[in-house]
């Protein structure tokens, strides 16, 4: 009964998504403020609707109820409680009931935070959600329904992917749903102000948030992700430019972009046009991203199950979505009054340029995840657009936007003075030298790249703390009036240059993991040893042990650092009796923010064993660095201030011109 | 019953949400302009507290205030043009409709065409605490499988459920009990048989390492018996060695009573192996293909394509076979691959050049089956 319950529920929803995408809509082009109010409680009642269908599903799983086929297909009753609950969203079809969820929850939370949103504004909103929340309900229940019953039930289900049986599903995909879907409320608010042709600083003020919390689980999503992939696929890659991790990267891309715009949008009002349009792009290169992993167009191991009729439907939803706003875009965006004026060297030309570079780089990204897929469709050719290709474009045009970051904060608003900003980066230049040349000397000159990558590194760093420095003034009033200013300062302040130097710490682990890492593969029986940076590895014997759901076979290896014993490794392969899977579980262990890194491939009969050992120093920043910019996010987000810039007076007396 | 009493409070609380809104709004509220202009009071009281906390210098913040100050004064004009006019009660009836209405028959009629009401949650635990009467053979299968988790050393459970696994085709799991069987109980040969057929059925047909051993192990215990005998012969078959196997299962056949059931598949067996040393068939016959018909579609199409390449690789090395031309030329037509015929009668142009009768004879073939030229 909980399960049918859990469906009636779902359908519900759909039912009154799609009044909450008509009534307000109507109120709001009528200006009939009865109807305007029906929005606020339907995006709350739908989200409780949706919560009580995935609370069902998540029974279903927990109970191990296999009359519910996406139980079955999903779940094994041996399976531990926590992967059981997990499992819920380890496949297609309860993965877009999350998805749902989160777009619910996002729609429920624009209602129940937004007291100070103009009410047309807001109904307009949640009409949009609404649109969106009726495709995707229709989609779930019409090809992706997940309660889709049994009758008679099976006894036992085929178990989850092993490779999903980890912790990392607990987080990775609600994290990077929370940042998708994020980005609806900007594409939502876009769409309302282009619908009502009025944009203004209340507008921003109001798609700042929402833009910058999902930029953040975006951030973390992704990292948390690329950590999964290092840890759980034992190859000791981080990010393989696989198209489905791209898929994700893009809309952070565009994310960016909008964040920084919104933040010029509320406290100039200038890049309006920029704003919408980036807003519109975000959530476009989300939807993308869902159809190309939901639809089995790519194959990966985010690919659960490919099916042909919903690639169709995602396919529409996605040219309903993009196509129409892009055409609304084209169609309405004159309608939209430019904002305040600025220099070409302001702060706000600075956030072009970075707009500009942002909005490049998601389309190399674009062009190469789409280019091997289109020249399929069209000639039957199957190529592989890998690392090489974004290796060579992305990065060359990744780092000049690198190089510009410190500038932009250290500029004015409206009218700047390049020469003052780069004199306040005299110290982050001298970081950056004094770095590279560190390494060279610790390192050797063989790569003078990596050289240029770790000052790259440093001059984020030391460049986006110079600006904080800068604004206590440091070393240019007395010690305790900094103090008093650094008490002063906004957390908004802290949260720029944190994430501005959480980019340096992740530029710094990705150099030095990428160029200064080692790898050995060798064969080693019990008793064998190797050195690794400088400590001597120990592979003890093997083990046999039984988990919840599988059998692994444990190699134990002992880590001496000048003699001592210091840590314990155990990477094992794991076989899944369910589905008859193996997996290779590596072993990692921590030295500062180095990883030593053991994968097993084939153990022989006579007890040898291929083993991989990475040793991939300052690997940890990468990650790090993501979760400093995520706390730089929270930071920025707790302010709830509003933003305003103060541009910068004219030196002559002449009145600025006009808005 | 119950259940449709919870749907119907559901579909109704469901109503009631859109329809107190509607009903307990007033017409005229703050208006929108109103609203926005609160934003950049706001924000001029945001100034005054920089201001206070030194962050920004009085000329700036002069600059920002004209600012907000023009934005302000431009919201307000945009007021007075933001008139609100009476309404009709025309859409709340039409909202209201489609709340107490619309939406709740909506909702069930989908859910009809697409839920199936009535049917009961299963939950694992609770189909396993069921009287044994009361269950299905999948649901004991699993408490068998349950009780021998927790005590793998009850041969009685493993004895029950090995030949159930048998005859459910899950051999890996049959395997397993048996070896658990003999772990237990101590080797005989009825049970390394069984062990033996089960590894040999779970690993689609071929002797491995560990059956082998069962079966070696079996006929340690009894050589008379015929399972383990047929099977060791089979391994050798399978290892290369025809004619040790077939003297095998020549004397397994010599010792057997002439009626004994197993006769007919030994025979078999046999007849494959001794027609193993006869020359292979070039290339597909019309028997062949025919033969195919008889097989699923996919495995017909993989057969008849393995055929055609293993004759069209014979022909690089034994270029002056016309027979073989004209067998290759006629499969691409048959395959609907005219393109491929085309190149392959190229190729035997040239490889033929001089032999006109040879030639002749590829052209005629060629002619038969519809390449025209």
């Amino acid at each position: 009964m909980i399960a049918e319950l859990g469906h009636f529920a779902l359908i519900l929803a759909l039912v009154l998504a799609v009044v909450q995408s008509v009534l307000p809509f109507w109120g709001a082009m009528t200006d009939d403020r009865r109807l305007i109010a029906v929005a606020g409680p339907a995006a709350v009642t739908q989200f409780l609707l949706v919560g009580l269908s995935f609370a069902a599903l998540v029974h279903a799983y927990i109970v191990s109820d296999f009359s519910v086929l996406n139980v079955v297909e999903n779940s094994h009753s041996q399976k531990p409680l926590l992967y059981k609950i997990t499992g819920t969203w380890g496949n297609h079809e309860g993965s877009m009931l999350l998805w749902v969820l989160i777009l619910a929850l996002f729609g429920a939370m624009v209602a129940a935070f937004g007291r100070n949103l103009p009410d047309r504004l807001k109904a307009l909103v949640l009409a949009v959600q609404a649109w969106i929340a009726s495709a995707f309900l229709l989609f779930v229940l019409l090809t992706s329904n997940p309660f889709i019953r049994l009758n008679p039930a099976p006894i036992e289900g085929n178990d989850l992917n092993p490779v999903l049986q980890d912790i990392g599903l607990a987080v990775h995909p609600p994290l990077l749903y929370l940042g998708y879907v994020g980005c609806s409320i900007a594409f939502a608010f876009a769409i309302a102000a282009l619908i009502d042709g009025r944009i203004d600083a209340a507008w921003a003020r109001w798609v700042r948030p929402w833009t910058l919390a999902a930029w953040m689980f975006l951030t973390l999503g992704i990292a948390m992700g690329s950590y999964w992939a290092y840890y759980e696929l034992g190859w000791g890659g981080f990010w393989f430019w696989d198209p489905v991790e791209n898929a994700s990267l893009m809309p952070w891309l565009a994310a960016t972009a909008l964040l920084h715009s919104a933040i010029v949008m509320e406290k100039r009002e200038a890049l309006k046009i920029w704003t919408v349009l980036l807003a519109i792009l975000a959530f476009s290169l989300s939807l993308l991203g869902t159809f190309l992993v939901r639809s089995g167009v790519l194959t990966s191991v985010h690919t659960f199950a490919s099916d042909p009729t919903r690639g169709v439907f995602i396919l529409a939803i996605l040219c309903v979505f993009i196509g129409g706003g892009l055409s609304l875009f084209a169609f309405r965006a004159t309608r939209l009054a430019p904002g305040g004026v600025f220099a070409p060297i302001s702060r706000e030309g600075a956030l072009i340029l970075n707009n500009l570079f942002l909005t490049v780089l998601a389309a190399v990204v674009l062009t190469g995840t789409l280019y091997p897929l289109v020249l399929e469709a069209l000639t039957g050719a199957r190529i592989s657009v890998g690392a090489p290709f974004f290796n060579l474009i992305f990065i060359p045009l990744a780092v000049p936007l690198l190089i510009i970051v410190p500038f932009g904060p250290m500029l004015a608003w409206k009218r700047g003075d390049l020469r003052a900003a780069s004199e306040r980066l005299f110290a982050a230049f001298g970081a950056a030298i004094l770095a590279a040349a560190v390494s060279a000397w610790l390192a050797g000159m063989d790569d003078v790249l990596a050289l240029f990558g770790v000052a790259l590194a440093f001059w984020l760093i030391v460049g986006a703390l110079s600006e904080l420095a800068f604004r206590v003034k440091l070393g240019r009033a007395p010690v305790a009036e900094s103090f008093r200013r650094l008490a002063g300062m906004p957390r908004s302040a802290f949260g720029t240059t944190l994430a501005h130097a959480g980019v340096g710490v992740t530029v710094l682990g990705l150099v030095a993991a990428t160029t200064w890492a080692s790898e050995d593969i060798l064969t080693m029986k019990a008793g064998d040893t190797v050195e690794v940076a400088s400590r001597t590895l120990k592979l003890d014997g093997f083990q046999q042990r039984a988990g919840p759901n599988y059998a692994e076979t444990v190699a134990r290896f002992t880590v001496y650092d000048g003699g001592a014993a210091v840590a314990v490794m155990e990477p094992s392969k794991r076989n899944f009796a369910a589905r008859q899977t193996m997996t290779t579980e590596a072993a990692i262990t921590t030295f500062g923010l180095s990883q030593l890194y053991i994968s097993l491939g084939d153990i022989t009969p006579e007890s040898a064993v291929t083993v991989r050992v990475f040793w991939k120093p300052l690997v940890t920043l990468i990650w790090l660095g993501a979760v400093v910019m995520a706390i730089g996010g929270i930071l920025s987000l707790s302010d709830r201030r509003l933003r305003v810039g103060a541009p910068k007076p004219a030196r002559r007396t002449v009145a600025a011109p006009a808005e | 019953m119950i259940f449709w009493v919870i749907m119907a409070v559901l579909a109704a609380s469901v109503s009631l949400s859109v329809l107190m809104p509607l009903y307990r709004t007033r017409q005229v509220e703050r208006r929108l302009a109103e609203q926005e202009m609160s934003v950049y009071r706001d924000q001029l009281g945001e100034i005054d507290r920089d201001v206070d906390r030194g962050l920004i210098a009085g000329s700036e913040a002069e600059a920002a205030r004209n600012e907000i100050a023009r934005r302000l004064i431009k919201a307000d004009q945009a007021k007075s043009t933001d008139a609100v006019g009476l309404r009709s009660e025309r859409p709340r009836q039409v909202a209201a409709v489609l709340a107490v209405v619309g939406l709740p028959v909506a909702a069930v009629g989908l859910y009809l065409l697409v839920g199936s009401p009535g049917l009961p949650d299963a939950p694992l635990a609770a189909r396993l605490a069921a009287q044994p009467e009361q269950q299905d053979t999948a649901a004991l299968i699993a408490r068998v499988e349950n009780h021998l988790a927790a005590n793998p050393d009850d041969a009685e459970g493993w004895r029950i459920i090995a030949p159930v696994y048998v005859r459910m085709g899950r051999h890996d799991e049959a395997a397993t009990a048996y070896r658990h069987l003999v772990r237990l109980l101590g080797s005989n040969a009825e049970r390394e048989t069984a062990l033996g057929e089960a590894l040999v059925r779970a690993s689609g047909g071929s002797l491995t390492a560990e059956a082998k051993e069962a079966f070696d192990r079996a006929a340690a215990l009894d050589p008379q018996m015929v399972g383990p005998r047929f099977y060791l012969a089979l391994g050798l078959g399978q290892s290369g060695d025809t004619e040790g196997a077939v003297t095998a299962l020549q004397s397994l056949i010599d010792d057997s009573p002439p009626n004994a059931p197993w006769l007919v598949s030994v025979r078999e067996v046999m007849a494959r192996l001794e027609s193993v040393d006869a020359p292979p068939q070039p290339g597909p016959t019309a028997d062949d293909i025919e033969a195919a018909g008889e097989m699923a579609a996919d495995d017909r199409a993989a057969m008849i394509e393995g055929m055609v390449a293993q004759l069209a690789s014979r022909l690089e090395s034994e270029p002056d076979d016309a027979e073989g031309w004209a067998r290759l030329v006629r499969s691409y037509m048959v395959l609907g691959r005219p393109d491929d015929a085309r190149a392959a009668l190229d190729q035997a142009r040239s490889a033929l050049d001089g032999d006109e009768d040879k030639l002749a004879m590829v052209e005629a073939e060629a002619q038969a089956s519809g390449l025209s030229e």
